[in-house]
């Protein structure tokens, strides 16, 4: 009872802190937006989104024909023919970003197996990411042309092996290995012979599609906010300690223990609240906006769970961070400098597996790798209770073990 | 003479004060330097731009593979994949077993050969090879599909040149009238004509493209652009966690009554505002001065040509960002609420002017709405005049657009603040 005064006390006094809500809420949910391109998608045009190429083509061949349309139909860019003289004025005047140069030569060389070169201009001032969406379809095209040419070429080798036979002559004559590299080229546009097809895990009755970037920056987000609360936990323990307050209720009848817990739920309390609105968001606001949500329903008993677990672990890391730090510069400076590199080592904001091969097991050592994992394992990979023991199991030892390291180093005085 | 004496005085103390903040120095010089770091380093290694020997140092995906074709084709794919040095390559018997891993995230993907992989394309039909990824890391997905697309590229060679080859041998004739030790000699001559076109293709690719500048010179690849525009953004960010910094020292000052003593002294007002303003300019050029020469040494990051567009550039956004801090204080109640709305300002702006990089290039240059808002956002001017300099080489003439606005929003926030603000 005593202990629920002093909760009660401290959630009056959150609710009157504004900077500690913004934090608590709605900064979450501004990198929610942000990180799931959310942000972007607010707005955007629902019409031809394609970047525009200006092409000169000098060749004016078949080659030059097949290459254009295929840019067409990758997607993502659509070429417009200019002049050569009108083209390279208006790139002089930035009036156009780039230009493709297709060499006079290019179908010849191409039926000829001669090495081509396109050449892509661009002004200085263009935006390097659009010229590089556009090198990348353009070298797309351009390998998946070549391959006419690889076989052409390839056949002509053969014939070559085959000379001095004059029925093999015969057979490789020009005119047939032409028509058959052709015949099989075309056949690939329709029916490539080797695709790769990317799917993800199945779920009983689910599509094996990749879901949106939304739902994979949510969990990280979530987690990195509720551990940086530890440091709200630590300041409110100092700031108790600071004036006194803490030294005065040791005087009234109440013990050590109670009187941390009364400390402990009122963050205890809002982190779990912070949990809901931004897993609340994720589900319904991002719809609101055109993106994505994220499925909660698929284990809510899990997600329950975790989060309780998650929301302990951080207000114990609280308690560490307040037991440790000496003064309350330690506790802003050191303590959200340690809460954010924990936070980007438990992968939140980037996946940390990308440097495994420098960090190692390193990521393991911070409980927010667990919690992500186990978001992550619920929301996403769409697993069950039992698949999260394993997460569950090291986020409750890790909050022991913070509850203990803080009880044994806290000076009540 | 005696003004500007008083303001360099008031400056030296807001220094002194600043410098014994260990909490501030923290989180003004060394979070934006470790969320820097750890982004670009991580961009470093993913970025496809990145040399293929350093690239061997840096990623390393753990995969499983599933062949359950017993052919030439799947024995070759198989053997590309383990020889790839970005995986980490476990194989597995079945498709489930691989399956189980990946649901449960212990491998980032799983690439299964079907069991007619090989058959399939001897008898020239088509055939999938499946990359089942991991939907919790998408980062990973992209970059295993795109190593895969690259071996298949040269195992659909083979198929297509084999099949050529077959077929013409076949359409004449010459392979029923062959014995079969010539039927063989056939082959190992297909094999041997596959094997000098992928090395060709490898050393010479039939069409080349290459993105060259008006000069012709070659254009180099993104990377380096994008920690210019990283860096840039968490200058910025960081620079304006200044306001929080500047408007609570002000009002704070202001409720201990110091400012009131200063004012008995023969003070102007003005010098205390402008000296107070000064400290924190010159805090925020040390922050990009420390944030730019990390991000230089061990990140490479590019600094441009032109030292004098990043000084005027620097002076510019620190005297806006130190403004606005007067603007808040002169706003705000107490120092309480300066702080939250500082703090407010410093996530949303940094949020909306682009600093919290997630594109490849400035936010400003954007369409639609993020572009729009930006536009009102001294972020976003900011962000766009250093990632000239920096990533474009562009020269102090070419950014004076960018230090004009910022300095005009930087004079409205400064007159505001003076217009509003009680000294007493």
């Amino acid at each position: 009872m005593k202990a629920l005064s002093i909760t009660l006390k401290d959630l009056q006094l959150l609710v009157k802190d504004r900077g500690s809500l913004f934090q608590y809420f709605l900064l979450p949910l501004l990198f929610v937006l942000i990180f799931s391109g959310g942000l972007s998608s607010i707005g955007s045009s629902k019409g031809d989104t394609r970047l525009a190429l200006a092409v000169v083509d000098l060749d004016g061949g078949s080659g030059a024909q097949t290459l254009l349309a295929g840019i067409d139909a990758a997607g993502g860019v659509r070429t417009e023919l200019y002049d050569q003289t009108k083209a390279e004025s208006l790139l002089d005047k930035n009036e156009l970003g780039r230009v493709l140069f297709i060499p006079a030569d290019f179908s010849a060389g191409l039926s000829q197996g001669q090495p081509v070169t396109l050449r892509l201009v661009t002004h200085p001032d263009a935006s390097a990411q659009e010229t590089e969406t556009v090198l990348l379809v353009v070298e797309g095209v351009a390998n998946d042309m070549t391959l006419e040419s690889q076989i052409l070429a390839s056949l002509r080798q053969m014939g070559d092996m085959q000379a001095g036979d004059p029925n093999a002559e015969q057979a490789f004559s020009t005119e047939r290995l032409v028509e058959q590299a052709r015949n099989q080229f075309a056949h690939s546009r329709t029916q490539p012979l080797i695709v790769v097809k990317q799917t993800v895990p199945a779920r009983q009755g689910e599509s094996k599609e990749m879901p949106p970037l939304g739902q994979a920056v949510l969990s990280g987000i979530t987690v990195l906010f509720v551990f940086l609360s530890a440091q709200t936990v630590a300041r409110s323990i100092y700031e108790e300690k600071k004036v006194g307050s803490f030294r005065r209720l040791m005087a009234a009848p109440m013990s050590k223990a109670a009187l941390l817990t009364g400390k402990i739920l009122p963050n205890f309390i809002t982190a779990l609240v912070q949990i809901l609105v931004i897993f609340a968001f994720g589900s319904l606001g991002l719809r609101l906006i055109g993106a994505t949500p994220v499925p909660l329903e698929n284990a809510p008993l899990g997600v329950a769970l975790v989060s309780i677990l998650t929301a302990l672990c951080a207000c114990a890391l609280g308690i560490i961070i307040a037991a440790i730090a000496r003064t309350e510069s330690q506790i802003g400076g050191m303590g959200m400098l340690v809460l954010w590199g924990m936070g980007l080592l438990g992968g939140c904001i980037a996946p940390a597996f990308l440097l495994d091969r420098y960090l190692g097991p390193l990521p393991k050592i911070v409980p927010q790798y667990w919690a992500n994992r186990a978001f992550d394992d619920l929301l996403i990979r769409g697993l069950g209770l039992q698949d999260v023991a394993l997460e569950l199991a090291a986020l409750l030892g890790f909050t022991i073990f913070f509850f203990v390291i803080g009880l044994w180093r806290f000076d009540f005085e | 003479m005696k003004a500007i004496y008083y303001m360099l005085s008031v400056t030296w103390k807001e220094i002194q004060v600043i410098f014994r903040d260990r909490t501030w120095l923290m989180i003004l010089f060394l979070l934006p330097l470790l969320i820097g770091g750890f982004m670009g380093a991580m961009n470093l290694v993913t970025n496809p731009a990145t040399g293929e020997d350093e690239k061997q140092e840096g990623i390393l995906l753990r995969v499983g593979l599933v062949n359950l074709d017993t052919g030439v084709f799947g024995t070759e794919v198989s053997k590309a994949i383990q020889d790839i040095a970005q995986f980490e390559v476990s194989a597995y018997t079945t498709t489930d077993q691989a399956e189980a891993r990946v649901a449960q995230g212990d491998i980032t993907s799983a690439i299964i050969i079907p069991a007619d992989f090989s058959e399939k394309i001897n008898s020239y039909e088509s055939t999938a090879i499946e990359v089942m990824v991991d939907p919790a890391e998408p980062e990973s997905a992209s970059i295993v599909t795109g190593i895969i697309n690259q071996v298949v590229g040269e195992v659909t060679i083979w198929g297509e040149v084999q099949y050529g080859v077959r077929s013409i041998f076949k359409q004449s004739g010459l392979l029923a009238q062959a014995s079969p030790q010539e039927q063989r000699a056939i082959e190992a001559q297909n094999l041997g004509v596959i094997m000098t076109r992928i090395n060709e293709m490898r050393r010479n690719p039939a069409i080349l493209v290459v993105s060259e500048d008006l000069l012709g010179a070659k254009i180099q690849g993104g990377i380096e652009l994008f920690i210019a525009l990283l860096f840039a953004g968490q200058a910025v960010m960081f620079i304006f966690f200044i306001v929080a910094m500047c408007s609570t020292s002000l009002l704070s000052e202001r409720e201990a009554g110091t400012i009131r003593r200063l004012l008995s002294a023969p003070v102007p007002r003005g010098a205390i505002i402008a000296g107070k303003t000064l400290a924190f300019m010159l805090l925020g050029c040390l922050q990009v001065v420390i944030l730019f020469g990390a991000a230089n040494l061990l990140l490479g990051a590019p600094l441009g040509h032109s030292p004098l567009g990043l000084a005027a550039l620097t002076l510019a956004v620190t005297f806006t960002a130190a403004a606005m801090g007067m603007m808040v204080a002169a706003l705000a109640k107490s120092a309480s609420q300066a702080g939250s709305i500082s703090l407010i300002l410093a996530f949303v702006l940094a949020a909306l002017g682009g600093a919290m990089v997630t594109a490849k290039e400035p936010v400003i240059r954007a369409g639609g709405f993020t572009g729009g808002i930006a536009k009102i956002i001294p972020h976003a001017y900011a962000i766009e005049g250093y990632y000239r300099v920096m990533a474009e080489n562009e020269s102090l003439s070419q950014i004076l657009p960018e230090i004009g606005i910022l300095l005009a929003f930087g004079i409205v926030f400064f007159l505001i603040a003076v217009w509003r603000f009680r000294y007493e």
